[in-house]
C-alpha cells in the first residue's frame, strides 16, 4: 500500500525519533517498532534511513548511544536524549506545528 | 567500528526475523523479508560508516588498497607513471640533497653563525686589531699548498699560516696538546705549528709523544705543540697550522684573509659600520680622479668561501639554476601522470557514474582517485629515492678527486640523503599529488550521470578536457625543450674543453710540479734537473715550464716599444710562461721564426723572449717580429724577441691569446712544472725517474700533482662536470618524459574520436587520410610546443645572463635541440596515429 510508505522527509524523521526516544532510552529496532506503531501503522520507518539518520544525531549530539542487553538478553545499542537533544526536539516540534498550520491555512482558503 | 555498527544492524535483522516467524513466516522467508527491508546492505552500511565520521580512516585503507589493484591491472600506464616519478622525484632529491649540503649545513664548529668574514686587507689587521669593539677576534691566514717533511719522506700538504688566536675565535679545541701562545706569531718568535688529525696519522702514526718533534714547513723548522680533533680541517681541507705574522704578506701568496667572531650583542650592520670608519680613517685622502677605495664588506663565513662574499655567488646561482630545471623535470612527470590519471578516470568513467547514482558523494570518489594517485606517488617516492642515492654516488665517484687545484671541495660537505631531505620529499609529493591528481579527478566525477551512463567511454567533450590536454602536450614540449638547451649548452662546453688543439698527445706527456718554496739557490737547481732529464736514457724530451696547460697564472700589462700608452688601462694583457730552452721541443711547437733560447741567455745577458702567433699578429702586424722590443709594467727592462712559434690552444679557451715565453735562465722561479715525454713506458713510470732526479738533487723535496696532461685537463673544472652530469641525466629524463607524455596524450585523444574515426573509416575514407587528419590536429600542438619552448629559453637566456656558459647561445644548440626533441615528438605522434587508424570500423562503431 503506498500509504504505508508515506516519504518521510528527512527532518521529520529526527523529529519522530526525538520524540519517541523521550520515552526513555531504546535501541533501534524498537524506535522503528514503536513509531510505526504509535502511527497507526501509517509511518514505516525504512531500515536504511533510521541507522543513518541514528548515527548523524549521535554525531550532532541531540543523542547518545550505549551498547547494553535488550529483553531477549542479546547485545544491542541503546540510544537516549541527550540535553541538547530534548531542547532540540522542541525546537524542531515548534518549526513543525507552524508549517502545520501554514499547510492547513492554504488548504483552506484555496 | 565496521563491526560494530554489523552488529548493530544484524540485531536488528534478528529482532525483525524473531517478529516475522512470530506472525507466522517460515525461517527463511522471515530472514529474506528482514534482509529486503534493509535494501542494498552494502550502501548502508557504507553510508552509515561515512556518517560516523571516523570512518575516513577505514576509507583511505580501502581506497589504497583498491586503487593498488586497479593499477594493477594497466601494467602499462602504471610502469609508464612509476618512471616518470621516479625520474622526477630522484632527480628532484638529488636537488635538494645538494642545496641541503652546500646552502643549509654550517661549519662543524660552535656558533658558527656568529663568524664573520671581512675583505679587511692582511696588512691593516694591527691598526684593525687596536681599534675595534665589534668582534671578539680577528684572524688572518693565509693558505697554500707546502712542502712538508717530518721523519718520512716529503710531502706536499695544505698548510694555513694564521694568527696566535685563531682557535679562540674559532671556538675549537685541540686534541692533543695546546693552542699557539699570543705572541708566537709575531715574527721573529719561535716556529710552532699544529698538525692535524690526518697528519698525525699519516706522518707520526698517531704516536702520542709528537708534541715538541719538529717538522720542517717549507724549508724551515717547526716545533709540534698541538694535534687537532678529526672533523677539524679549518678553512676546508687543510692538515697544518702554523703561527705567523700574516701581516707581512707571506711572499708570493694572497695576502691574508680576515675573519673574526662577532661579540654576542652586536649585529652585523654595526660591525660593518665600524670596520669602514676605521678602513676611512686609514686612508689617505684619494685625489679625485682616482677610483674611490672599496668598502669593507661583511658576511657570514661561509659566504666567503663560496665567493658570495665578492658578489660572485657562482655556487648558489648555478645549484639554483639546477633545482629550477630539476622542478621543469618534475612538472614534467605530474604533467604525464595527470594525463594517465585522466585516461584511467576516463575508462573507469561507468563505474563512477553508477557510484554516483548510487549514493557516492562527489568528494569520495575525488578522493578515491586521489588516493590511488599517491599510491602512484609513494611508488614514485621510493622508486625516486633510491634512484638520486644511486646517481648521486655515481655522480661522486666521477667528480675528480679534491686533491688539486679545485678547492671548493669542502672536507664539512657530505652529500647524503638524510632525514631533512625526505621530509622535503615528501612534501613534495603530497603536493605534486594534488596537483596531478586534483584536476582529472574532479573533471572526472562530474554529476552529468545520466549522459555517462549511455556511453561506455567518456567523450572528452564531457568532461571538457580537450583544452587542457592540448594545454598539456604543449607544456611538456615546452619544458623539454627548456631543459634539453641546458643540456646541450653544457655538453657543448664540455666539447670544448676537451677542444684542446696541443701540438704533442697530451695523453702521453708526464707533468709533475715541483715547489722550491724555503730552499735556497733555485736557479742551479732547475738548470741541473732539465739537464739531468734530459740525459736519461729513454727520455724523448723533458723541459720546464712555469704554468701547466690547464691554467693561466694570470696576465701581465705589457708595453710594446714605440707604442704610447695615455693610460693605464691602455695597456695590453698578455700571460707569459718561464720556460726552459728544450720547451718548445718538448711540446712539438716549431719555430716559425727566429730561434729558440740557448746557452747564450744567461742572467745578465739580453734579456729576451720568444712569442706565439697571436701576439706577433696583435702587436708587430705585417713585420718580422724578431728584433722588436716590449716590456712588463712601465718600467721593467725591455725584452727583445728572439723567435716566433705557433699558437696553442688549450682549456677550451677557442680565443686565441698572445703569448709570451721567457727564459728560466733570466727568470729564475721557485714553482716550476716538469714536462717529459718518454718511450717505451707509460708515465707513471717517468714520473718515478722524475722523482728520483728530484732526490738525487734535493732530498727533502717533494714532487707533487704528477699525471698526465690529460688528466690535468680532466681534472679542471669539477664544477663544469658535476653540472653537465646532472645536466645530461635532466636532459634524458625529459626526451622521455615528454616522449612519453606526448604518446600518451595522442593516444587518447585518438582512443576518444575512435568512433569518428570508424565512421570515416566505413564511409570509404582511406586509412592515410585518417592518419593525416589526427596528425593534423596533434601537428600543430607540437609546433606551439616548440615555439613556445624556444621563446622561453631565449628568454631565460636573456634574464640569467652571464651566469650561463656562453655556448647557450650559440645557434648549433638550438638546432640540434629543435631536432632531437622535434624528432621525437613527431614519433610520438605518428605511432598512435597510425595504430588509431588501423582500427576496425566494426568495432569502432560499437562504442557508440
Amino acid at each position: 500500500m503506498t500509504t504505508s510508505k508515506a516519504e518521510l522527509l528527512q527532518g521529520t524523521l529526527d523529529l519522530l525519533i526525538l520524540k519517541t526516544l523521550r520515552a526513555g532510552p531504546m535501541h533501534g529496532y524498537a524506535v522503528a517498532q514503536r513509531i510505526q506503531q504509535c502511527s497507526d501503522d501509517v509511518l514505516v520507518v525504512e531500515e536504511g534511513s533510521l541507522y543513518p539518520a541514528l548515527y548523524r544525531m549521535e554525531e550532532r549530539g541531540w543523542i547518545s548511544a550505549e551498547w547494553g542487553k535488550s529483553e531477549n538478553n542479546r547485545r544491542a545499542r541503546f540510544y537516549s536524549l541527550t540535553r541538547t537533544g530534548r531542547k532540540q526536539l522542541e525546537q524542531e516540534v515548534a518549526i513543525w506545528e507552524r508549517v502545520q498550520r501554514a499547510i492547513t491555512l492554504v488548504l483552506e482558503t484555496a | 567500528m565496521k563491526r560494530e555498527i554489523d552488529e548493530e544492524l544484524r540485531f536488528h535483522v534478528e529482532q525483525r526475523k524473531a517478529d516475522n516467524i512470530a506472525a507466522g513466516m517460515s525461517k527463511e522467508e522471515a530472514e529474506r523479508e528482514a534482509r529486503k527491508r534493509f535494501g542494498n546492505w552494502q550502501s548502508l552500511r557504507e553510508d552509515c560508516r561515512e556518517v560516523r565520521g571516523i570512518a575516513w580512516l577505514d576509507n583511505l585503507f580501502q581506497d589504497f588498497s583498491f586503487g593498488f589493484r586497479i593499477l594493477l591491472k594497466q601494467p602499462g600506464s602504471l610502469l609508464a607513471a612509476l618512471a616518470a616519478l621516479t625520474l622526477g622525484i630522484g632527480l628532484v632529491t638529488i636537488m635538494f640533497c645538494a642545496i641541503n649540503t652546500l646552502m643549509l649545513r654550517s661549519l662543524p664548529l660552535p656558533d658558527p653563525e656568529r663568524l664573520i668574514s671581512t675583505t679587511v686587507p692582511a696588512w691593516a689587521l694591527p691598526e684593525f686589531r687596536k681599534q675595534q669593539t665589534t668582534f671578539e677576534g680577528l684572524v688572518s691566514f693565509g693558505d697554500f699548498h707546502a712542502n712538508f717533511r717530518s721523519t718520512g719522506t716529503p710531502s706536499r700538504r695544505e698548510a694555513c699560516f694564521i694568527s696566535a688566536n685563531f682557535l679562540d675565535v674559532l671556538r675549537a679545541k685541540p686534541l692533543l696538546g695546546r693552542n699557539f701562545l699570543p705572541g708566537e706569531d709575531a715574527s721573529g718568535a719561535e716556529a710552532v705549528a699544529i698538525l692535524s688529525y690526518k697528519l698525525w696519522q699519516e706522518e707520526f702514526q698517531g704516536d702520542r709523544a709528537v708534541l715538541g718533534s719538529t717538522v720542517w714547513v717549507e724549508g724551515s723548522p717547526k716545533t709540534v705543540v698541538g694535534v687537532m680533533p678529526v672533523e677539524f680541517r679549518f678553512p676546508i681541507n687543510d692538515d697544518l697550522w702554523v703561527a705567523a705574522d700574516v701581516t707581512q704578506g707571506i711572499a708570493n701568496r694572497d695576502t691574508g684573509f680576515v675573519f673574526g667572531r662577532l661579540k654576542p650583542d652586536v649585529t652585523l650592520a654595526g660591525a660593518r659600520a665600524e670596520l669602514n670608519t676605521i678602513w676611512t680613517r686609514l686612508q689617505p685622502p684619494r685625489r679625485n680622479d682616482e677610483r674611490p677605495v672599496e668598502q669593507i664588506r661583511v658576511g657570514a663565513y661561509v659566504d666567503a668561501l663560496t665567493g658570495a662574499l665578492y658578489g660572485k655567488n657562482t655556487i648558489g646561482s648555478a645549484i639554483l639554476g639546477m633545482l629550477l630545471i630539476t622542478l621543469f623535470v618534475l612538472f614534467l612527470a605530474c604533467a604525464n601522470v595527470a594525463m594517465l590519471t585522466l585516461g584511467r578516470a576516463i575508462k573507469r568513467g561507468r563505474e563512477f557514474a553508477i557510484r554516483g547514482a548510487l549514493g557516492a558523494t562527489r568528494r569520495r570518489l575525488v578522493f578515491q582517485l586521489l588516493a590511488e594517485n599517491l599510491v602512484l606517488f609513494s611508488g614514485g617516492a621510493v622508486g625516486g629515492t633510491l634512484a638520486a642515492g644511486f646517481l648521486l654516488h655515481w655522480l661522486l665517484s666521477r667528480m675528480p678527486s679534491d686533491t688539486t687545484h679545485w678547492r671548493l671541495y669542502a672536507s664539512w660537505w657530505h652529500f647524503e640523503i638524510d632525514g631533512q631531505v625526505l621530509f622535503l620529499v615528501a612534501c613534495l609529493i603530497f603536493l605534486t599529488n594534488l596537483l596531478a591528481g586534483l584536476w582529472p579527478a574532479l573533471q572526472a566525477t562530474k554529476r552529468d550521470v545520466n549522459e555517462l551512463l549511455k556511453g561506455e567511454t567518456l567523450l572528452s567533450s564531457h568532461l571538457g578536457t580537450a583544452g587542457f590536454q592540448r594545454l598539456l602536450v604543449i607544456s611538456q614540449v615546452s619544458a623539454a625543450l627548456v631543459i634539453l638547451v641546458g643540456a646541450f649548452a653544457l655538453i657543448r662546453q664540455r666539447q670544448h674543453l676537451n677542444d684542446v688543439h696541443l701540438p704533442f698527445d697530451p695523453k702521453t706527456m708526464l707533468t709533475v710540479n715541483v715547489d722550491l718554496t724555503g730552499v735556497a739557490d733555485v736557479g742551479r737547481f732547475f738548470e741541473e734537473l732539465d739537464r739531468d732529464l734530459n740525459q736519461t736514457p729513454g727520455v724523448e724530451a723533458a723541459a720546464l715550464a712555469s704554468d701547466g696547460f690547464a691554467f693561466w697564472h694570470g696576465v701581465r700589462p705589457i708595453e710594446i716599444e714605440g707604442r704610447s700608452y695615455p693610460r693605464e688601462e691602455d695597456h695590453p694583457l698578455a700571460p707569459a710562461r718561464v720556460v726552459t730552452p728544450d720547451f718548445f721541443r718538448t711540446v712539438n711547437l716549431g719555430l716559425l721564426q727566429g730561434r729558440s733560447f740557448g746557452a747564450g741567455d744567461r742572467f745578465g745577458s739580453e734579456p729576451v723572449a720568444v712569442v706565439n702567433a697571436t701576439f706577433a699578429r696583435q702587436f708587430f702586424p705585417q713585420v718580422n717580429p724578431v728584433g722588436r722590443r716590449f716590456r712588463e709594467g712601465t718600467n721593467g727592462p725591455w725584452f727583445t724577441v728572439v723567435g716566433c712559434v705557433p699558437d696553442v690552444l688549450s682549456y677550451g679557451t677557442n680565443r686565441r691569446e698572445p703569448v709570451y715565453y721567457l727564459p728560466l735562465s733570466q727568470h729564475p722561479s721557485t714553482t716550476m712544472e716538469v714536462l717529459l715525454r718518454g718511450r717505451g713506458r707509460p708515465p707513471s713510470v717517468w714520473s718515478k725517474t722524475v722523482d728520483a732526479a728530484v732526490a738525487r738533487l734535493h732530498p727533502d723535496l717533494p714532487t707533487f700533482e704528477a699525471s698526465t696532461v690529460q688528466q690535468e685537463l680532466d681534472g679542471v673544472d669539477a664544477g663544469i662536470t658535476a653540472n653537465s652530469l646532472l645536466l645530461g641525466a635532466c636532459g634524458t629524463a625529459s626526451l622521455f618524459l615528454a616522449a612519453v607524455g606526448v604518446f600518451g596524450l595522442i593516444t587518447l585523444s585518438v582512443n576518444q574520436r575512435t568512433n569518428e574515426i570508424g565512421v570515416r573509416l566505413a564511409l570509404g575514407s582511406t586509412k592515410a587520410r585518417v592518419v593525416m587528419s589526427i596528425l593534423k590536429q596533434a601537428l600543430p600542438q607540437i609546433g606551439i610546443g616548440l615555439a613556445t619552448g624556444l621563446l622561453l629559453s631565449l628568454a631565460l637566456v636573456r634574464i640569467l645572463g652571464s651566469v650561463l656558459p656562453a655556448t647557450a647561445s650559440e645557434p648549433v644548440v638550438y638546432v640540434g635541440v629543435l631536432f632531437l626533441l622535434g624528432g621525437v615528438s613527431l614519433g610520438a605522434v605518428l605511432i598512435p596515429a597510425v595504430r588509431g587508424a588501423r582500427v576496425e570500423p566494426m568495432r569502432a562503431l560499437r562504442y557508440e
